[in-house]
């Protein structure tokens, strides 16, 4: 005879217990460390720590000269690299009042946009990795190989570019380079139009993202996320266009943005990110004009005694640099504003009701550069 | 150039923080130099009533920061209007040495983790903050980095501009 | 019962040298090892712990173009399975207990590889007045291989690899010489 016992579960009381969540951890894209509160499976409470990235940037501003910071922007946000190195020399040029010429702001724009595509394809690769799909990224990382090969072309490196100076840029693009990029947008269009059949018309994708993460507008705005993850939320806010700086107010693109706020919202708006950028690049590439491609700046710059306060987009949010010159060559304070960091926060405020796995897709989704959080 | 709308939300801005302050200098600054559009200099307190102010405003605090002047410090504390007219307001704070300024932490929720880092860096200690604890260096350090007198500055060494 | 799950259970380090003092003749015998060392090294599957940019460049060799895995290198997340730790990445004085943590809880034997010129020395970040970061991984665990670059490039990491082949088989597997060799073969 069968008999079937039963647990008597009347003595078992529900607990929460709390979980670690890296710091080193698979999923986690650096060294980010949360402390979940876990019911079961269900996430009571989310608490990130940071700190194990802290490098002391901004102490490090106050016993370097101006030229001497130049490679540290770029170390920041390794993955928008090219677009922190050239924020840090916009917001010196705009306390010192230096003018840049044409054909250097093209190229800033061009290899920008460029670096933008290269790190959205890490960002949307690691996301969709995140849960459980290994092609796209390898597929994705093909084509950031590709971008690699034109950028080490002008500017020498892979990853860690310096490659803006003060006034404009240090050396002209070749017309190897400019070939490759035609090249390059045409073999891009293709490759996108292949990650929407893999990935987005995908059950699985969409069962695991749709109504995951949601952030709704106004908590977006009060926590001060910026960036793609605000414009998967409704708000249309890109510092191209809002606050337009360098040769953006020349040219034509959209803002990309979608109102549910959910994973897979965040997912679709860098999509057509990358449609943008690849417009971009096209319009720039056929009106380049000829012309000089440095201002005459003096060797060792000394701003006038004064702040400024730049944003300009990377591919995660908007970023402010906040100098404070006094007069000397040396800066007197150098205060820059990541989103990442506002981003993160965010995650202690959507993460409670979801599943352990959840945490991970919205992780991904938030596209966060580990050592830009701590600096 | 500021557009039509922008004079006219920031007029009606200076407007109703020079009613919320009171004797504050509120003065218009040059976007394209600096890169704020009004900046308002407070002595000691008002900050939360400045933020007040702009919530209802429609603007949204963007970056909180300290600066270390040997005699004092100073919050700096900027505001941008994301949805309609692309405004940043400059808002700082006078304080000594040892003043404990109140957190707007309750109106504005970013600010809980952006103050936490402005302790964690210079000491100051916010009131009325949910959860003032050190966030980015470790958890039992006993110095404050970026003061001036820590470590090596311009304050404290000799910076040769070439061997930096 | 009460569960916690954050304190780490760190086992106490034990070195080939001392777990093969104990074991059987047999396995002691330097020719075994000889052999085993052969083995080991060509599946070296290494624990990613990519810190900041290196990580990147960690990364890109596992992917289409350079492919490190032909290689037998196999990226593991977790420590108890790997042979080699890449330290990619500058290390601030919050992660040193916690390298020192995974350090220990790899077992024997185990190997360590610094990528990157923060990892080697402190690297771009490191000067007088720094009070953040720990001046090299070799102040923390003993590193085997050092690769410099800031961030090296993958051909870099690939080389790396190959060197660790040769100083674990002594010598043994050096694709090195085998790929000088051929070269001077090739120039006559």
């Amino acid at each position: 005879m069968l008999t079937i016992k039963t647990i008597d579960d009347s003595n078992i009381h529900q607990r929460v217990y709390q979980l670690n969540l890296g710091p080193q951890h698979p999923s986690t894209h650096g060294v980010m460390h949360f402390i979940l509160t876990l019911d079961g499976e269900v996430v009571v409470a989310c608490d990130p720590h940071i700190g194990y990235s802290h490098r002391g940037h901004e102490k490090m501003a106050e016993n370097r000269t101006y030229e001497q910071y130049l490679p540290n922007p770029t170390r920041m946000d390794y993955l928008s690299g090219l677009i922190f190195n050239y924020g840090y020399c916009q917001a010196v040029e705009k306390l010192c009042g230096i003018e840049v010429p044409k054909r250097a702001e093209y190229i800033r724009v061009i290899t920008s946009e460029l670096n933008r595509i290269a790190s959205h394809m890490i960002g949307i690769m690691d996301f969709v990795m995140g849960l459980g799909a290994i092609t796209p990224f390898v597929y994705g990382w093909d084509d950031r190989e590709q971008i690699l090969d034109l950028l080490e072309m002008v500017c020498g490196s892979r990853l860690t570019y310096s490659y803006g100076r003060f006034g404009g840029v240090r050396n002209d693009i070749t017309q190897e380079f400019y070939d490759g990029t035609r090249r390059f947008i045409d073999r891009m269009r293709k490759r996108l139009k292949d990650y929407h059949d893999l990935i987005t018309g995908n059950i699985i994708f969409i069962k695991r993202s749709e109504n995951v993460g949601v952030l709704s507008k106004e908590t977006a705005l009060e926590y001060g996320v910026t960036g793609p993850t605000l414009r998967g939320s409704g708000v249309p806010y890109d510092v191209r266009k809002n606050e337009p700086y360098s040769a953006y107010p020349e040219f034509e693109f959209e803002i990309p943005t979608r109102e549910e706020g959910d994973c897979l919202a965040r997912y679709l708006v860098r999509m057509a990110e990358l449609e943008q950028s690849l417009n971009i690049i096209e319009q720039a590439l056929d009106r380049l004009p000829p012309g000089p491609i440095r201002a005459d700046v003096p060797r060792f710059i000394t701003p006038p005694p004064g702040e400024v306060y730049f944003s300009f987009e990377s591919a995660r949010g908007a970023v402010g640099f906040y100098i404070v010159s006094d007069g000397s060559r040396i800066p007197y304070r150098i205060k820059v504003r990541s989103p990442s960091f506002s981003n993160v926060f965010v995650m202690s405020k959507i993460c409670p009701g979801h599943f352990l796995a959840d945490v991970i897709a919205i992780f991904g989704s938030i596209d966060v550069t580990v050592p830009e959080i701590d600096r | 150039m500021p557009t039509p709308g922008q004079k006219r939300l920031l007029a009606d801005v200076k407007s109703s923080l020079s009613r919320a302050i009171g004797e504050a200098q509120i003065e218009e600054r040059d976007y394209r130099r600096t890169g704020c559009h009004l900046e308002v200099r407070l002595e000691g307190t008002g900050m939360r009533r400045a933020a007040r102010c702009l919530k209802e405003k429609g603007f949204h605090l963007e970056m909180v920061t300290a600066l270390d002047l040997i005699e004092a410090f100073e919050l700096v504390y900027t505001y941008f209007n994301y949805q309609d007219q692309n405004l940043r307001v400059l808002v700082r704070v006078r304080l000594a040495r040892e003043a404990k300024p109140y957190s707007v932490s309750e109106i504005f929720p970013s600010a809980i983790w952006l103050e936490r880092e402005v302790y964690d860096f210079f000491g100051i200690r916010f009131k009325e903050h949910p959860n003032l604890t050190r966030i980015i260096n470790p958890d039992d350090a006993d110095y404050f980095p970026l003061l001036k007198t820590f470590g090596k500055t311009k304050f404290t060494a000799e910076i040769d501009d070439v061997l930096c | 019962m009460e569960v916690k799950g954050s304190a780490p259970i760190c086992l106490p380090t034990r070195d080939l040298r001392s777990e093969l003092k104990e074991a059987p003749a047999v396995v002691g015998f330097v020719p075994v090892q000889e052999l085993l060392n052969i083995v080991r090294v060509n599946s070296p599957w290494f624990l990613t712990f990519g810190i900041a940019c290196c990580a990147i460049e960690m990364m890109a060799p596992s992917m289409a173009r350079f492919d490190i895995m032909r290689f037998g290198f196999i990226p593991r997340a977790t420590p108890r399975q790997s042979d080699v730790m890449i330290i990619a990445g500058t290390i601030p004085h919050k992660l040193a207990p916690i390298i020192k943590t995974l350090y220990d809880q790899m077992p024997a034997p185990k190997w360590v590889i610094a990528m990157g010129n923060c990892a080697i020395s402190g690297g771009p970040f490191s000067y007088d007045g720094q009070y953040a970061i720990v001046n090299g991984a070799d102040k923390i665990v003993p590193v085997d291989i050092y690769i410099p670059g800031c961030p090296p490039r993958p051909e870099g990491l690939i080389q790396g690899i190959i060197k660790l082949q040769t100083k674990i088989t002594k010598g043994i597997i050096d694709a090195n010489a085998r790929a000088e060799k051929a070269a001077r073969r090739r120039k006559k």
